[in-house]
Formats: structure tokens, sequence, C-alpha cells
């Protein structure tokens, strides 16, 4: 769709039409010939100036009715077109692009609908989205079939819509949890450690029995009263989960469904989940602390704006250096024919 | 605007068979658009009401062009509500498959007993319709004497208004067949035109209502099927979906390919909607209007109903005004039952032309030397028999030999000539016949034989001239009573004719006969152009309802007349070469000697040998009346219209007819000989055979296609080797399951399956064929091997293969 169309066959058609037209008037001289004539004479600059004139006035706007969906779950697009004049066309084309920018799938495909005289046509499009991404739908070109069919006259317009679509919410993790928690257990040891990864909710006065490292010196030296400082009750388990994005995207799909329904079971365990994937375009780890569940799909909103990349492995030297305070991390990735969980030992 | 599965399912029903695979559609990986997609639903019975009024735009429109440019008065508001209600009716029978069939029966049935019960009023009305249309075609061609069919209703007005509901009705299920579902205007044009054509070549113009009607109805008709959304599904899903190119679209991109050489994909997915009322009424609307301004602001500029009478007719259509003429007043057939000689020598059949059109090309050509002032006849057919109502003279068997010419007046003269008689003479003359009939032309008196003269095989007659004051007499010879019969049919009106002609069988010969001649030219006009008669004797009409004509009509009614009272008469046919034509038209032939080819008394003196051509125009009837003692005898009965004027001497004559030659022609006698037409009526029918050939190609291609295709196919298959023999029977297997499945559930179906492998599997499991599992597997490895390897398969393997899918299953 990138030039204006002509059908030069119509064209054919519509010239051997009014030469036989004419023919008949020269030979009949009959005024209905001559009526026809003369219709067939102004038609085509007319229609063809209309059809410009309405596509340049046409409003267009593309709306995603929900903002994020669950995979397989109905989402409906829709589409606007409003025309303030008023002609009347019967074929206008956009260009639907509609791209999962996670896995950069995009294709086209191309919607027809008429434009009524003066008014607004709204399409609404069941979309069944079948993985999870960021799904955008964009419309670039537009064109507009005059009243002969003889021209596509094309316009040029911008309009987005996008919507995010998550796992399944029904999709549950499994897995036996014990599996997991020999990777919390080697948090907890390094907490031991003196790695601490507790927030400063609250201050208060010092009651015995208060440990010690929890005292606030600072403000202590200042009121010259001991002062404490409150935690939040966290989880005394925490668990780094590093998503693998790399693979073929029915493997990273699975990965992905995993990791969420991994995740979610986590938190409903009160556990506190450090969600860890690599962005391949900065070329550097992401990390998101999830606490409860509305921090999850956020989280994976995040996820799903980097792309996927060819070898995990490659990424996971990094792990080290980047995360020191860790001993291990949860790695969920496609291994054996499957989407699988794995302890990684960090020494 | 989520939609329940389970409504899903409930509104899927009768259409499941014919509406597209209902499944989703996917634009890329992980991205579809669901199936409720085709949930959304047009709304049909809005979409086939606009649809409808096109139909009665159309269908109004035509009949009402037609009706107003004749003249008929007729109701037409109710006309107009029939044609709308009907047209609405019929546009609604294509909203459901049920309707359609089951809806066209009852229609068809009830407008069947209302045409029955009407019938009278219809045939009555579709009279008058004719009448009014053939009394301004024959106001138009200026040709009289018009048949009109019998009316048998008093009430005219009503009964143009039956008659036109129910060509209204017909128009609509025509029309309606073409616009609903597929809008093919082409057809609908021609169905809207073929007729009205009539009446726009005769000048007549509509009423602007039914102008602007048809007009609007065709506009609209182009411009939606341009829209690209005018097809009616049988489902009633808005969107349709495909991802395969049509056939045009695939084939201009091969040709595209050919000049860019760049690869263009070929699938591109297209979700598009079918109808949509509301755009599809907002259209029509809009071009109603637009057809209406334009034609009223024209008619304001340049008002129709003077427009005719501003322009003159084009030269292209006054050529065809004689052959149309013709045709619409005769029908086709007078196109192929037309003279050769188009008012030329007739062969004694009578009618047929409503006027008399001459090529001027030359028929046949004598030489001789002119003797009289008198015209000079070569007879070329006898009229012994004449057959009403057929309007034909019928000749003796015999009629080639002297005894049935002349043979005995030319035997007196010669008798009379050797004896040295005064006023005799004795002469030869030779006849080629260069275009005329292929038949015998005899000279007056000859007693040669008439034999049958071809082309360009020119021939000598001896022949015993009788002028003015020759005096003979025959002895011994009577004609026999077959010249004597008068048919029952005729006999009424020829008395009739007779008395008023003041003819009494108390007359002699020569009396009765010269009042005839006299009656006739005074009383009853020579013309070329006496118009058609459909239905009376050809004699009779002549004489008592037209009275008028060419010289076949009063040949032959004066035949008959003469019989009547009496008379032995016979009607002749031939060439008539008048002096004048002869002195104007003749070229002397030098080195031929006058005294060679005539000798005795001349009235001419002694002229020249010449050589004159004769054409159509020269064509002539006149009859051949016995007298006793005299024989048979010329009697010119044909009217005159020539002036008494001074003849010249031969000589005079001629030098001034050279001397004149380079002036324009004379106008003419015998009325209307120098009408010419300036195309030809072969021209006319080498292009009509030209037409018909091509229509008769075009057919044969398509009757002889398929057999070709199947040649080319059992060439090919022949010189291919066992892995395409085997490859070509399984495709032909292979079609013949798609052709019965066709309507089934696509998602299990053989349309599913795509390879050799599922393909045979499946066919297996539906007991299409019949075979072992060992077997399959075994076929699925020649299979593959035939289609996908360089290695030809044995014959053994084929044969094997081959067998085994012959072996049909149960189902």
């Amino acid at each position: 769709m990138k030039y204006t169309k002509i059908f030069p066959g119509r064209l054919v058609m519509y010239i051997i039409l009014y030469i036989v037209n004419l023919v008949f008037f020269i030979f009949f001289h009959s005024y209905t010939f001559l009526a026809f004539l003369i219709i067939m004479t102004i038609a085509p600059p007319l229609s063809i100036a209309s059809t410009i004139y309405v596509s340049r006035r046409l409003e267009f706007s593309l709306k995603c009715v929900m903002q994020s969906t669950r995979k397989y779950e109905l989402s409906y697009l829709k589409v606007i077109v409003n025309n303030p004049t008023y002609m009347v066309s019967l074929d206008l084309k956009e260009a639907l692009i509609c791209e999962n920018t996670f896995y950069q799938n995009k294709d086209t495909i191309i919607l027809s609908m008429p434009v009524r005289l003066h008014s607004r046509y709204e399409l609404d499009i069941p979309m069944k989205l079948s993985m999870s991404g960021n799904i955008r739908y964009r419309v670039e070109i537009v064109r507009l079939l005059d009243f002969l069919g003889f021209v596509e006259v094309r316009r040029k317009i911008d309009i987005k819509a996008e919507t995010l679509v998550l796992p399944a919410s029904e999709e549950e993790y499994k897995g036996s949890m014990s599996d997991i928690s020999e990777g919390m257990t080697e948090v907890e040891e390094t907490k031991k450690r003196g790695y601490d990864f507790s927030d400063v909710t609250d201050v208060r006065e010092y009651i015995p029995g208060d440990k010690l490292m929890n005292i606030h010196w600072k403000l202590s030296a200042k009121r010259d009263v001991l002062m404490v400082k409150e935690r939040e009750s966290m989880s005394n388990e925490q668990m780094a989960l590093f998503v693998s994005l790399d693979g073929y995207k029915e493997n990273i799909e699975s990965v992905v469904c995993l990791s969420y329904a991994l995740v979610k079971r986590l938190i409903r365990e009160n556990v506190v989940v450090r969600l860890i994937w690599w962005n391949e375009d900065l070329g550097e780890f992401e990390c998101r602390r999830l606490l409860e569940l509305e921090e999850l799909d956020e989280a994976f909103a995040d996820m799903y704006n980097v792309h996927i990349y060819e070898n995990s492995e490659d990424v996971l030297r990094h792990f080290p250096g980047i995360f020191p305070e860790l001993r291990a991390f949860v790695k969920v990735g496609y291994m054996e024919g499957e989407a699988g969980v794995e302890i990684r030992e960090l020494m | 605007m989520a939609i329940d599965k389970d409504k899903k399912k409930a509104k899927r029903g009768f259409y499941e068979i014919y509406r597209n695979r209902r499944q989703e559609i996917e634009i890329c990986d992980g991205i579809a658009i669901d199936e409720s997609m085709y949930d959304l639903k047009e709304n049909r019975l809005l979409t086939m009401f606009l649809k409808g009024i096109m139909v009665y735009l159309l269908s109004m429109g035509s009949i009402g062009t037609y009706l107003s440019c004749v003249g008929c008065d007729f109701n037409e508001i109710a006309v107009n509500v029939v044609a709308f209600v009907t047209a609405i009716l019929c546009s609604l029978l294509y909203h459901s498959y049920l309707t359609e069939n089951v809806g066209y029966l009852i229609f068809f049935a009830i407008f069947a007993v209302i045409t029955y019960s009407v019938r009278t009023y219809i045939s009555s009305g579709f009279n008058s319709i004719l009448n009014d249309s053939y009394e301004e075609m024959s106001n138009y061609f200026d040709s009289e004497g018009m048949q009109r069919f019998a009316e048998s209703m008093d009430d005219r007005y009503t009964a143009i208004t039956v008659c036109a509901c129910i060509i209204c009705v017909v128009f609509n299920i025509f029309i309606n067949n073409y616009i609903s579902r597929t809008m093919r205007y082409m057809v609908s044009t021609i169905i809207v035109f073929f007729f009205n054509v009539v009446p726009f070549y005769i000048g007549l113009e509509p009423d602007l209502l039914y102008m602007i009607m048809v007009v609007a109805g065709l506009i609209m008709a182009y411009v939606i099927r341009a829209g690209q959304h005018h097809i009616l599904h049988r489902s009633e899903s808005i969107y349709k979906y495909h991802d395969k190119p049509s056939f045009r679209r695939r084939m201009f991109l091969k040709i595209k390919k050919i000049f860019t050489k760049k690869e263009e994909d070929e699938n591109i997915k297209v979700l598009k909607y079918g109808n949509d009322f509301k755009a599809l009424g907002q259209m029509q609307g809009v071009l109603l209007l637009f057809t209406t301004v334009v034609i009223l602001i024209a008619n304001l500029i340049s008002p129709k109903d003077t427009f005719q009478k501003r322009h003159e007719e084009n030269p292209f259509k006054q050529a065809t005004v004689e052959i149309m003429g013709n045709v619409l007043l005769l029908g086709v057939g007078s196109v192929f039952n037309y003279y050769e000689n188009s008012g030329g020598l007739s062969s004694g059949r009578l009618g047929g032309v409503g006027t008399l059109t001459f090529d001027y090309q030359t028929d046949i050509e004598v030489e001789f030397t002119p003797y009289s002032y008198d015209t000079l006849y070569i007879k070329n057919f006898i009229g012994r028999e004449y057959i009403p109502f057929q309007n034909r003279w019928t000749q003796t068997t015999d009629f080639e030999k002297p005894s049935e010419q002349n043979e005995h007046e030319a035997k007196a003269l010669e008798k009379l000539y050797e004896n040295g008689g005064e006023y005799s003479a004795k002469g030869k003359m030779t006849i080629n016949n260069k275009a005329g009939n292929i038949g015998g032309y005899l000279p007056y008196y000859s007693y040669d034989e008439s034999t049958r003269l071809t082309f360009r095989n020119p021939r000598e007659y001896t022949y015993f001239p009788k002028q003015a004051d020759t005096e003979y007499t025959i002895e011994d010879y009577r004609t026999d009573s077959g010249y004597l019969k008068v048919p029952d049919d005729n006999k009424d009106i020829v008395a009739q004719f007779g008395e008023q002609a003041g003819l009494s069988r108390d007359n002699t010969a020569e009396e009765n006969i010269e009042l005839l001649i006299n009656y006739y030219q005074e009383n009853i006009p020579y013309t070329t152009r006496p118009g058609i008669n459909y239905r009376d004797d050809f004699v009779n009409w002549f004489l008592a309802t037209n009275k008028k004509g060419y010289c076949a009509h009063f040949a032959s009614a004066a035949t008959l007349i003469f019989r009547y009272y009496g008379i032995p008469a016979r009607y002749c046919e031939g060439y008539a070469i008048p002096y004048d034509d002869v002195v104007m038209e003749g070229e002397i032939e030098e080195n031929k000697k006058f005294s060679d080819y005539y000798q005795g008394y001349s009235e001419l003196g002694e002229t020249a040998y010449v050589k004159v051509p004769a054409s159509d125009a020269n064509a002539h009837a006149w009859v051949e009346v016995y007298l006793e003692g005299k024989g048979w005898t010329i009697a010119e009965v044909t009217p005159s219209v020539t002036d008494e004027q001074t003849l010249d001497d031969f000589w005079t004559a001629l030098q001034r007819a050279r001397e004149n030659r380079s002036s324009e022609g004379n106008d003419g006698d015998g009325g209307g000989f120098n009408f010419r037409l300036p195309v030809k009526m072969t021209t006319v029918m080498n292009v009509l055979y030209v037409i018909m050939g091509i229509i008769g190609l075009i057919v044969l291609f398509f009757l002889l296609r398929p057999v070709a295709r199947s040649v080319v196919a059992g060439y090919i298959y022949r010189k291919a080797n066992y892995s395409d023999k085997l490859v070509i029977k399984y495709n032909s297997l292979l079609k013949g399951i798609k052709r019965r499945e066709r309507f089934a559930n696509k998602e299990d179906s053989i349309y599913e399956h795509i390879n050799y492998n599922t393909q045979l599997r499946y066919m297996a499991a539906k007991g299409y064929i019949n075979i072992s599992s060992e077997e399959l597997e075994e076929y699925i490895k020649i299979l593959e091997r035939a289609g996908f390897s360089d290695r030809i398969i044995t014959k053994e393997e084929f044969e094997k293969v081959l067998e085994g899918l012959k072996k049909k299953g149960k189902s």
C-alpha cells in the first residue's frame, strides 16, 4: 500500500463505455444518451477530486479497549473513522500493522470499511492474543477508493494503540517448592552473613532486646536517646529469579509463563522475589523487587519492553559481578525440551 | 461486546455449508482475530431493500421510457407502485437460501395465477403498445398500409396499465437476478436498452422522470460495483476474510514480474466488509441527486423536447433507415428474405419488400440493333398459377420449351418475314448474364429454347420483332384453360375491382384491356414504397386496401382481372429497356454491321449494333394476354409517369445523350427509380455474416476448450514417465474427493490435508480407498518418491499403487 493505486483496467473499461455511449449518441442523437455522456464526462474528475478532499478530511483513531489483558482472553481493538464531510465512499482500506514488540512479530492486515456520509464508523475487532508481550497496533497508510473505482487515494497517518498481554491468570506453578526452597535457604545464609534486605519504615526508642544492628546511631547521637530503626516486616525469605529470554519464541513463551506462575506463587507465600532479566539493548540486567501481586504485572510489562536474545549463558557470566551478594539464584529457562526451573549457585 | 460461545453456536444455522471457514484470522504469531468477528451481521433486510430500489429504478425506468416515447396512455402511479413493490419483493427473496428457493416458487405461482386471470387485458394492452409503436415507426419510415393488431379491450388505458404492470414484474425478476447478487451493470444495461433502441432510433424521447430513473439506476449499478462491496454472500457476516489473491491479481503480478523482475508477495491478508446498508443508501441518494441535478440543468440549457429538431440526423443513421425500416416493420427475416436484386426480378415471389431499392449494377447485357421506339422486353419468368396468401406465381414445369413461351407467335412472324410481309423483320440478339438471376432470357418473339443462362455465358437468339404496324395471324393455336384460372380467394375482390373499372364480359378483350389500363393510370398511383402487408393476400390487399404499388402489383392484379373476364393472361417478369435507356446507356459496337444483325423493317431506320446494360432498375413485370389470332401479346398495365415528349431519331438522340452524359441523371420515370441506397445490402449482409462468424467461433471455442484440454492432457500423460503418470492419476483421484467434500465442514475434510502422507491416511480412514496399513505405508513412500524425488519409480510400483488406489472403500 505504498503508493496511490490506479486501476488501469477500470479506466480502460470506462473509456470503452464512454466511446460506445458517444457512438450511440452520434448515431441516435438521443437526449438520453446525451445525459449519459454529460454524466460520464464530469464524473471522473468530480469523483477523484471529491475522494482527495474526503481523504484529507477523514479522522482516524485506534483504541485498545483494555490497556492490558491476559493470554487467550478477547481483547477488543476499536478502529474509528470519522467523516466530517457530506461525501460517501464505499471502500476505505486501512493497513493495520500488528506487532508484538517482545517477540518482534509483525504483520499487516488490510481492513476495509465504508465511509459514511457525515458520520462515524466504529469497528470493534475481537483480538485473540496467544502470546504474551507488548502488542502494538499501528496504522500508517490508508487508501480511499473513488466512486468510479479508478484510483485509491493514499494518505499517510500515524495512529497507534497498545495493549499488554500477560500470561493467563489461571496458570499456576505446579512444581515442588522444596526444589526452589534450596535456593531460598541459600539466600537466608547470605543474610546471616550480614546482608540485610529489609527496608526501614519507622524509627522508635530502643527497647531492650532489639538488635544492635537496628540502632539508628546518627539519630541517637542527636537525640541523646537510643533510637532503633523499625524495619518493614519482610519475609524472612527472598528469591532472586532470573528469567532466561533466549531461544525460540515458543520456548520463551513457556519460560515467561512459568516465571509468571512461579513468581505469583512465591508472592502468595510471602516470599520477596527479585525478578531479574537481561536487557539486550542496554547491555545490562534489569531487576525488580516484587512484594505484591500488583507489582508482578508491572514488572512483566517492563520485561516485555526488552528483546529476546540468543544465548543466556553468555549473559549469566556477568551475573556474579553484577550481583555479588547473591550466592545462588533460580533460573527459569528452557531446558530438556520444556520450560523448567534450575538452581544456580554462585561462588 | 463479548459473545457467549453458546450463542455463537446457536447462530450457526442453515448457512453452515455456504459460509466462510469460520476460524481465527491469524495475523502473525500470537496475534489473531477471533472467529467471533464473523458474528457481526449485516442488516440483510435493509440492504436488499436498497438493492430493490435500484431494480425498481431500472425496470420502471426502462418500461416508462418506452411507453412515454411511443406515447402510450397508462396509469403511471399504479404501474410505479406495482413495479416498486414487486422490485422490493424480488430483492428480498435473496434474503436467505430458504426465501430464495421457496419464495421464488410461491412468487411465480402467484404471478402465473394473476397473469392468467388478466390475460385478456395483457394481450390487448400489448397489442395496443405494439400498435402505438408501429404507428410511430410508420410515421418515421413514411411507410403506410401498416397492419394493426387486434385490441380486444375497448379500454386501452386499463389494458396498457395492466400489461405494463406485468412487464414490469418480469423485468424485475430478470434485473433483480443480476443486480441484487452481483451488480452486473452491463447485463442490466442490455436488458434496459435492448428494446428501447427502437424509440431512440426513430427519434423519440422519454419523459424526464423515466430518463432520470434509467440513468440514475445504471450509474448506481456501475458505482456500487466499482466500490467492490456489492456481492451478496450466503453468509450474513459483515466481514469476509481472504488471504489469497484473485485470479486477476495473480495474473497481474505475474505479468508485472516479467517486466520488473521483482517478486511481490501475492498473499495479502484482507478483512473485507460485504455490504453496509447505510453507506449503500447514502451512495444511492447522492447519485440520484447528482443525476437529477445534472439532467435538470442540461434540460434547462438545452431542452429535451426540441433537441431532436435542432439537430440533423447523421449520415450513418440515414444510411440504415431503409434496412432498419424493413427489420422493424417486417422482422429480422426481412434481412434474409431480401431479394437479391432488391426490387429486381423475384421469380414470381411477390411482396416481402416495403420499399424497392436498386443497386444499379448491370444484371444482363443486351446486344442488338435498335429498331423501334417501343420498350424492349426480355422475358425471364412466366407465371401460370397464382397462389394466394403465399403471394407467388408458379411456372409450368417445362417452361423452357418454346411451346410454353412464344413459339407460335415467333413462327407466325417468321413466316411473315419469309414471305416478305410488310413491317416484318428478323434480328439477332445476344444476351449476356452478368449478375442477374440464372434463368432463361428471351426476346420478343423468339422460338429458341429459353435455356438457363449462366453467368458470362452469352447466348445469341434469333427473334422476329413485332412492331406497331406489323400484322400477322396465328392459326390453329389455342391456349389451355390454366391461363383463365382465378383463385377463389381472389374472385370477389377481382370482380369488385373490375366492375369499378368498368370492365364487362360483354366488352371485347381489347376494350377490357384498355379500360383497365386507363383505370390504373387514373386511379392507382405507381410507387416504389407501397408499404408492407402482413396478413392479406398480395393482390387483394393491392386492389382493396392499399391501392398503390409497383409493376408486380399491377401485373399480378391485371392478370387475374383479365382472366376473370375471360381473357387468358399470364404474369411475366423480365427486363424492360426503354428507348431512352438504349440511347443513354448503349455503346455502339463499331466492328459490327447493322445488316449482319437485322434485316427487314426498322421503325428507326438503320441504326447500329449496340450493347445496352440492364440493371435491376430495368426489372419489370407485365402481362401477356392471349388474343385470338394474335397469340400472346404484351399488355403493359403499369402506369407510366413520363410526360409526352417528341422522340428524336436514333442518331440525334444518341448525339444528345453523349453530350448530356456527364450531366445529372433524369429524375426517373416509373417513380422512384433513382432512389439510391449508399449502403449496399450485400455489405450489410457481409458484416452480419462476419459478426455471426465471430460469435460462432467464440461459441465453438468454449465448446471445444474442454475437448482440447483433455486431448492435451492425454498427450502429456502419454509422454510422461511413471512418476509423473502416478502424480497425474493421484491428483485426479484427489480432485474427485475434493469435489465430493466441497460442502463439508472444512475442519474435518480432505482440504485440511496437504501432503501425500496425511491425504492418503485420511482417504483410508474415510474409506475412499481400501488398502491395508502396510500397503498404505508403502504407497506413501512410492508417492513421495514419485512427487519429490529425481528417481523415477518403476512400472511395477506405478501399477501397484494405481491398482491399490482404484480399490474403492465403502463410502
